[in-house]
């Protein structure tokens, strides 16, 4: 309930006037809807009127017949356009609120979102929320009024006929809801037998190679039908009972017609009197009894809509709760009161006893200092999950520290707008999104608004400029969804390109996950050398030629920093960097030495 | 044949009309070919037209017996008695709304069977169409646009169907309305009829004015669900590069171009809504005036003119149904055109008609003068030769683009190659059936792809008659059973999408296990480029040499310096084989081998050449 009153709220609050003009139209839609019936039937006691029966009274009803029926055309034309109209604008401010929303979010929500759950909110629900504002919040209305009125008008008419006629009514909505609500539980139980079943589809496309290699396709097309028996066996379930409600519904409403008919027609029988050889209706008259058939037609479609209107409340009342779930989250991470714009800095920072703990998880940082001079190359090394990218993502304020500071040049990064940090530390994230759009947007992705020029020394300096300058239409050509595709190393350099365009004095790279070939990685390698010039910059790599470059090593284990300093000096001690070196760092130069050394002998004896 | 094979290559995928929204109204290929998917159901068909025959006759029926109705109450006839002519009026009534609720429930629900079990039997068809794609219809073809041909193409159709012909019973019986109008009384039903050419002519310029204006809210709606979808992706780099904010005002621009479509479409829908009413009124006042003074004049009964008007409360729905549905009918014709290319797809990977079956294997795999182009003019690989023992393991090397895993992608028959011959023990691999010789064979890919569901039913994949205790020896066997132990359900952990809930290292763990399972003669390993972590390396390694023990092996190398112990080395530059032999061989070659070595690792090469370290 609370998501609907919600729901009903923001469109009273903040469209009252298009509320009410809806409310208007739609009273006016029934009340000239509930007219025609009372006009037929005046015509029909009209022409029986065998007294001073005359064509021209005709004429009159006739001309009210079609102003109440161009009436009720405007009526409805309104009701529709104004009922859409408010419900597309709802779905607007919700996508847009959802939209930025999503955007001030840290990266502590997104790590538990996936795209497709984020899409079908701001799809599927954000819909789900439309059609109850259209349909709870204005055509809502329309079903009131034409119950109240048809119910008014019945019992001016005739009290007993009324009571008859409306003792339908009931039945029949209860029987719509429970219906729809019964349906509802079918179709949810058919919307998760599809996921599975599409869920099938997609590995089998997606995993095609696999397939392909193990001769699985009997077995897969088993596997499919299997799922998609499931769905199409529930949705006949559906379907079937669809069908049943539809047509007893329907019977429902024909059933109480013939009633009407039948009782009526008695009562109007039993007051027929017969003065001076013309006759004359003392109880019902004929015009009533055809008012009433009318009547009882114009109620199928507001015991129909009932059903829809409940199963609709029940959606929107679920789709509203996930969507205001988010729209009413905090993020953790936010400009803090006394944050002010920084302006350029020098580059120094530090770490103070910084601890950080993943929501639901142990400590991932234990109790981090480090201080690093301004135009240092920092290499962090470690092994998986020891906390190298989380420590980078502190620096961005990605996530804020559980407890400890850290500083930029001596001012604590949470005294910091948020914008002014990040314009200050630029990232190349491991996982490199491409923009669907030309090379050139795509590498001025985060300053739309820089020079050509620019663009290109940016690119040149990330060694991408022989690669564009390949492409069909050079800076021009579109990349991503629709456009060329990149490898994985041209989209890390892109990556770069686009960072460096931005002059961060502070730099983090994290290439800790990266797979390239031997001519990637030496590219790779002298766009780095480019990029440090001037400016800190963090590396987390497992490349030894940084690692040997950097001035300071950081090597991580288990969330803490256990040793640092320089290539050399690690490498005289006895420990962890030592036992990563052998490991991981040394076996590729070991046996490229040994491979170098043979050559060179064999070549000697030669 | 040989002009078939050469053309297998050019498979365009199915890029070319997925951004057709709309269709003709009717297309005849497409409804002639649906028609044929009803025809499996004939019954349901045949039940389907006697519903909707029924329902017509009853549904025009009952108007008229209202009408009968009132006149036996306004019939100076008509006693007061306990029965009269009512009383049989009303028991007719009732037995024809029970015809009705009877043929509607009929029609409604044989409907319903047909189209849901069409629907069933596309999607089938479908996916079993997609199995017998060769590789290069995938390399070329988007998933995400298959899924949505399976999936929302479908569905149109299945609208469509049921609509349409919802629709059609609706027109069919407007049409059998205005007949029995028409035979009551001629001149009443020729003044209901009379106005229904302006509402014809006017729903027809509606609909060519409106079209236009719904594929626009629509187009709309997937650019903004599009750019939603991308910035969600990408939200990470914006917060990192302060684009919140142009994010969001460039999409404003974009979800405000929508609402503005669809006001502009609501305007429109709505229109349709006085129109029609006011056409039914001019109907009803018409026949009010008419048949009025015909009663007056005692030369119409009063009934017919009820009957009449009821006739014509609902009569004009339909066309204005029909005028709606327009959009929809022109959207499932192009969807059904979708549905159909998909279908027509030469199959690629059928067996040759007179395929034998591959009796057990040894292992020997030759490869004779083989060229292969995916694109034709470009040869990926030259007349390559090569033969492999059974028990060999070869390694495949050379830099991105040589042609590796092209190569090992021929054995296992995700193509076939243009010119020249793939013999498995001496049998040509295009003379067997696919799935006889894709048994002997496994395949460790680069991205060990899992599938969401448990662990063993992972390892087990396509092996039904493979045992527990087998999937559990295998996992033993490769080094993966003691994390698997350590997730929360063991070997019944379902996992998540594409293995997302294990390590890189697990996952091709995993794969090797299935490799393992399957038993194969021969194993092609695509090596893994990931990066992970040492220890698991060495899980993998150790893996590898018992996987590799007495199977014939061709290992893709990405990195050099895990191949040096195979049998044969073979160096592809450009698609053809440049060196052949051990690793001290070829580096004592001093040729392309040795060159690649060193770069692999130019940089430390290189300073300790200089004495820098």
């Amino acid at each position: 309930m609370g998501p609907l009153l919600r729901i009903l709220g923001i469109i009273y609050r903040g469209y009252p006037f298009r509320v009410l003009a809806g409310y208007i139209t739609v009273i006016g839609a029934a009340g000239t809807a509930l007219l025609v019936p009372r006009i037929l039937g005046n015509s029909v006691n009209e022409v029986l009127d065998s007294g001073d029966a005359a064509v021209s009274d005709l004429y009159g009803l006739v001309l009210i017949l079609l102003a109440a029926g161009i009436g009720r055309g405007l009526f409805h034309l309104g009701q529709n356009y104004i009922a859409e109209g408010l419900s597309q604008q709802v779905a607007y401010d919700l996508r847009n609120a959802y939209f930025e929303k999503l955007h001030q979010l840290s990266f502590a929500f997104h790590d538990f979102q996936t795209t497709g759950s984020l899409m079908s909110r701001a799809t599927a629900d954000v819909e789900g929320i439309r059609n109850f504002v259209n349909m709870g919040g204005i055509r809502a209305g329309f079903v009131i009024a034409m119950f109240v009125g048809i119910t008014i008008a019945m019992l001016v008419t005739d009290v007993r006929l009324a009571i008859i006629g409306m003792a339908f009514v009931p039945i029949l909505a209860v029987r719509s809801i429970t219906t729809s609500v019964a349906l509802r539980r079918i179709w949810l139980r058919v919307q998760e037998l599809t996921a599975e079943m599409v869920a099938t589809l997609q590995e089998n496309l997606i995993g095609n190679r696999v397939v392909r290699a193990f001769a699985a396709e009997e077995y897969e097309k088993i596997k499919f039908r299997v799922a998609h028996r499931k769905v199409t066996v529930q949705k006949l379930r559906a379907q079937k009972r669809w069908a049943g409600n539809f047509s007893t519904l329907n019977f429902g409403f024909v059933f109480a017609m013939g009633v009407i008919l039948w009782l009526g027609g008695q009562q109007v029988i039993d007051g027929r009197q017969l003065v001076d050889g013309q006759v004359i209706y003392t109880g019902l008259t004929p015009g009533a009894l055809t008012a009433f058939l009318f009547y009882m037609g114009l109620l199928t479609m507001p015991v129909r809509m009932l059903g829809w209107m409940v199963n609709n409340a029940s959606r929107a009342s679920s789709c509203g709760q996930r969507i205001f779930e988010i729209l009413d989250a905090e993020s953790p991470v936010g400009n803090t009161p006394h944050a002010k714009p920084q302006s350029r800095v020098q580059g120094r920072v530090s770490y103070e006893n910084v601890d950080f703990a993943y929501s639901g998880s142990g400590l991932a940082l234990k109790g981090v200092n480090v201080t690093i001079e301004p135009g240092q190359l920092v290499a962090i090394v470690g092994m998986p999950g020891s906390g190298k990218t989380t420590f980078a993502n502190l620096l961005l304020r990605f996530y804020d520290p559980t407890s400890g500071v850290i500083k930029i040049d001596g001012i604590n990064i949470q005294d910091f707008t948020l914008a002014s940090l990040r314009d200050n530390v630029g990232i190349v994230q491991q996982d490199v999104f491409i923009h669907g759009a030309t090379v050139r947007n795509n590498i001025a992705f985060g300053r739309i608004e820089a020079a050509q020029a620019d663009v290109e020394s940016a690119a040149a300096i990330a060694q991408i400029s022989g690669f564009i300058k390949d492409l069909p239409e050079g800076f021009k050509t579109p990349i991503g969804e629709r456009g060329v595709s990149l490898s994985g190393g041209q989209k890390q350099r892109l990556s770069i390109a686009r960072t460096i365009l931005r002059d961060p004095p502070i730099l983090v790279l994290d290439d800790s996950t990266s797979s390239v070939d031997a001519y990637t990685e030496r590219l790779l390698q002298d766009a780095l050398d480019t990029v440090i010039a001037g400016r800190t910059t963090f590396v987390i790599t497992h490349r030894l030629g940084a690692v040997r470059k950097a001035d300071v090593i950081l090597v991580f284990d288990g969330g803490r920093i256990i040793q640092q300093g320089n290539h050399e000096a690690l490498l005289a001690q006895e420990g962890h960097y030592r036992n990563l070196y052998e490991s991981q760092l040394r076996p590729h130069e070991e046996v490229a030495l040994q491979e170098a050394r043979l050559v060179s002998q064999k070549e000697g004896n030669a | 044949m040989t002009t078939l094979r050469t053309k297998r290559h050019q498979n365009p995928g199915i890029t070319g009309l997925d951004d057709i929204i709309l269709g003709g109204l009717y297309d005849h290929g497409v409804a002639a070919r649906l028609f044929k998917y009803a025809l499996a159901y004939k019954r349901h068909c045949i039940m389907a037209l006697i519903g909707i025959s029924g329902y017509i006759a009853t549904m025009v029926a009952l108007p008229l017996i209202v009408g009968w109705g009132i006149d036996a109450v306004v019939s100076s006839d008509t006693g007061n008695g306990w029965w009269n002519g009512l009383d049989a009026v009303f028991i007719i009534f009732v037995i024809n709304a029970l015809a009705n609720l009877l043929f509607n429930y009929i029609q409604l629900s044989a409907m319903a069977s047909v189209s849901v079990e069409i629907l069933n039997d596309l999607r089938v068809d479908m996916f079993d169409h997609l199995q017998r794609q060769s590789t290069a219809f995938y390399d070329n073809s988007e998933v995400g646009r298959i899924m949505s041909r399976v999936q929302n193409d479908v569905l149109q159709i299945q609208d469509w169907m049921e609509m349409g012909i919802l629709t059609m019973s609706e027109m069919v019986m407007l049409v059998f309305i205005a007949i029995t109008m028409v035979i009551m009384n001629p001149l009443l039903g020729g003044i209901s009829l009379a106005v229904m050419p302006i509402l014809v002519v006017s729903m027809w310029v509606w609909q060519r004015y409106a079209r236009p204006t719904f594929v626009r809210v629509r187009t709309a709606l997937s650019i903004v669900n599009g750019t939603l979808q991308e910035n969600i992706s990408g939200v990470r780099v914006s917060q990192s590069m302060n684009r919140e904010d142009l994010n969001s005002s460039n999409f404003d621009v974009l979800n405000k171009a929508h609402l503005n479509a669809t006001l502009k479409a609501a305007l429109l829908s709505s229109i349709m809504s006085p129109m029609v009413e006011l056409i039914t009124v001019l109907s009803m006042g018409l026949v009010s005036v008419v048949g009025g003074s015909m009663v007056i004049d005692g030369k119409l009964e009063v009934g017919l003119l009820v009957a009449f008007l009821l006739f014509l409360q609902r009569f004009f729905e339909p066309i204005r149904q029909l005028a709606m549905n327009f959009t929809q009918f022109q959207r499932a014709m192009a969807s059904g055109a979708r549905i159909f290319e998909l279908l027509d797809l030469p199959p690629e990977m059928s067996d040759a008609p007179n395929a034998r079956e591959m009796p057990h294997i040894k292992g020997d795999v030759s490869f004779n003068n083989v060229t292969f182009s995916y694109v034709p003019g470009v040869e990926v690989i030259k007349d390559v030769d090569l033969q492999i023992k059974a028990g060999e393991t070869v390694a495949l090397v050379g830099l991105t683009g040589a042609g590796k895993t092209t190569l090992a992608s021929l054995v296992a028959r995700f193509y076939d190659p243009d010119h020249g011959e793939i013999l498995v023990d001496g049998i040509d691999v295009r003379d067997v059936r696919r799935s006889t010789l894709g048994l002997q064979m496994s395949m460790v890919l680069q991205d060990p792809f899992l599938y969401s569901t448990t662990v063993t039913e992972n390892i087990r994949y396509n092996h039904e008659d493979v045992t527990d205790d087998q999937v559990i020896d295998a996992a033993k066997a490769v080094g993966a059973h003691e994390f698997i132990m350590n997730l929360k359900y063991g070997y019944d952990t379902v996992l998540q999408q594409r293995g997302g809930n294990l390590s890189m290292g697990q996952r091709q763990l995993l794969s090797f296990a299935r490799a393992l399972v399957a038993d194969p003669r021969i194993l092609v390993l695509d090596e893994a480029t990931a990066n992970i972590d040492s220890q698991t390396e060495r899980l993998i390694q150790t893996a590898l040499n018992k996987i590799l023990i007495g199977r014939t092996s061709i290992v893709i190398a990405h990195r050099l310096s895990t191949i040096t112990g195979a049998d044969r080395i073979v160096v592809l530059e450009l698609g053809k084989i440049k060196e052949v032999g051990t690793h001290q061989e070829l580096l004592a070659l001093g040729g392309i081998y040795a060159e690649l070595f060193a770069m692999n690792f130019g940089e430390t090469f290189t300073d300790a050449d200089m004495g820098v370290s």
